[in-house]
């Protein structure tokens, strides 16, 4: 019996001859831009003890760690990131300067059984480490941008969202409902919200205000239009910070602002930003500030850092693809 | 032009009722025969699936909306979705049903509980600090306890009919069942005002119902 000789294990991303070309293309030009701003390119290691990231992740989800226990007995799982062994080196270095570091590999998380969706994630990302908003935010953010023209794609919108905001809106709602609350609000959950706010009797203001929240994703009337509205300097501050950002930055009117925004990372603090095509049904570029990630590491120092999930990128220009070769034939 | 996938059956019939109600030309939906695609006055493009389906089509994009209850949405691993409105329609709940006399047996083994629901049920009794185990069922789960395969069931109660009839009653309610209307996250990005314009109309709808 010769079975399983031709098929590949539903974890494994397919064989991408047609993108191996493209992926390299990209990944010459990022190198270039990243080099340019003197980020210094890393190899991180393929195995890391699981503790490592469920000290750093309090609700890691372990089913999606691929795992094996060591000859020590240990746990070690399959890379699952690059932030978290990132900021451990950095700490290692026993520095106190800027660093600046970027990577290009893969990252391996458990995806469900056949949803289409490989368990093989390739990744480039930055971390720019000890620069603190909003001089930080503004060199990330314009890497960013300076990124984007090389993948010919169009319709790209980055939303800008902040941790910032979510803490305060969470501190006037009472940090004991933070779960039940940040549950609702990241699914954007309208008429959960309006149960949840009529369930602890909120005051009028609060409860019309929690409410809409997940209405406010727009372009920046939106920002502009709530920043008037609201009574809170906390709030008000924190999304007059995101405009002045926006300002800027000469962001576009496509851009977009997401005040229901929950940080999806325990660590992040301020910006929260994710890049989006029409052409995929994931973001292809995500990221944000995380102040609080080295206080893990026994350190206080402030950090942005940002990944493009090339394996999502790759699925739009395939798209676009299809569609030029439709509409020729057209 | 919004794409929405429609749960069919009982969820299909009450959302045809809706889209009625808010002022759409239905007859499309009710005269279709066997298709699987069906265009409303060229604002909606809706495709009818099963309910485990809808919840994939928007996961993968295919479709910005679904239409969907929300037992399938607490028994489906993915949850990277707006779910943005509680439809209030298709309302029914899961409970744990058996024979009356359920309660009062005292079990040395494992309990049996049939279901279609796995990891619900699991949560539920995990929820009570019990162990049982699970055997999976495709179709009518009130066979389990009818021919002794299970203890109980865990299932979705809309009227209790079936249970009356085969002798088996609710041993205890588990969570409050409605329809959901669940968005793909970057859907939302480019199609916003279109999706809150449908909301916006069965919200209003839903306040003059609650009033009349």
């Amino acid at each position: 019996m010769e079975l399983y000789k031709f098929a590949i294990p539903e974890e494994s991303s397919g064989v991408i001859i047609d993108n191996v070309n493209k992926l390299r293309k990209f990944e010459e030009r990022l190198r270039k831009i990243f080099y340019e701003k003197n980020y210094l390119e890393t190899l991180m290691p393929t195995f890391e003890y699981v503790e490592l990231y469920k000290s750093v992740y309090k609700n890691l989800d372990e089913s999606t760690l691929f795992k094996y226990i060591d000859k020590e007995g240990k746990d070690v799982a399959l890379r699952w990131d690059f932030t978290v062994p990132l900021a451990r080196y950095y700490i290692a270095q026993k520095k106190d300067e800027i660093a600046r570091y970027c990577y290009f590999g893969k990252v391996y998380r458990k995806e469900k059984e056949h949803k289409g969706k490989s368990s093989e994630i390739y990744q480039i990302g930055t971390e720019l480490i000890g620069k603190k908003a909003i001089e930080g935010d503004v060199e990330c953010i314009s890497l960013l941008q300076k990124s984007l023209p090389i993948f010919e794609l169009r319709d790209l919108k980055i939303e800008l969202g902040s941790a910032r905001f979510y803490n305060r809106l969470c501190q006037l709602i009472g940090n004991e409902k933070k779960e039940e609350f940040s549950n609702l609000l990241i699914q954007k959950n309208i008429s959960g919200l309006k149960k949840f706010s009529e369930k602890y009797n909120m005051e009028e203001n609060l409860k019309h205000f929690i409410t809409s929240l997940p209405r406010l994703n727009g372009n920046i009337d939106v920002l502009n239009e709530t920043i008037e509205k609201l009574g809170d300097e906390e709030l008000r501050n924190s999304l007059i910070e995101l405009k002045e950002l926006y300002e800027t930055m000469n962001m576009k009117e496509q851009d977009l602002f997401d005040l229901a925004c929950v940080p999806n990372m325990e660590y992040y603090t301020g910006i929260i930003f994710k890049v989006y095509s029409k052409y995929v049904e994931e973001p292809i570029i995500s990221g944000g500030r995380y102040d609080k990630l080295y206080e893990n590491f026994g350190k206080d120092v402030p950090a942005i850092g940002m990944a493009y999930y090339m394996n999502n990128i790759l699925k739009a220009i395939a798209k676009v693809g299809e569609e030029n070769a439709k509409n020729s034939i057209n | 032009m919004l794409k929405i996938a429609l749960t069919k059956g009982r969820i299909e019939r009450k959302m045809t009722e809706t889209l009625k109600k808010i002022g759409y030309n239905i007859d499309p939906l009710i005269n279709k025969d066997r298709e699987l695609q069906i265009n409303i006055e060229d604002k909606m493009e809706i495709i009818f699936a099963k309910s485990n389906d809808v919840v994939t089509f928007v996961e993968h994009g295919i479709v910005d909306i679904g239409i969907v209850g929300s037992d399938t949405l607490l028994e489906n691993p993915f949850k990277d979705y707006y779910e943005l409105l509680d439809l209030e329609i298709g309302k029914c709940s899961f409970a744990v049903c058996s024979y009356p006399n359920f309660k009062n047996v005292k079990f040395n083994r494992r309990k049996r509980i049939a279901t279609k629901y796995p990891n619900i049920a699991k949560k539920y009794f995990e929820s009570k600090d019990e162990d049982v185990e699970i055997i999976k069922l495709e179709g009518s789960v009130e066979l389990g306890p009818v021919v002794g395969l299970t203890d109980a069931i865990v299932d979705i109660v809309e009227t209790g009919a079936t249970l009356k009839a085969n002798g088996l009653e609710v041993i205890d309610t588990i969570i409050e069942v409605s329809t959901r209307l669940i968005c793909n996250k970057t859907k939302f990005k480019y199609k916003k005002e279109e999706i809150l314009n449908l909301i916006d109309l069965i919200e209003k709808y839903k306040i003059t119902r609650i009033k009349g």
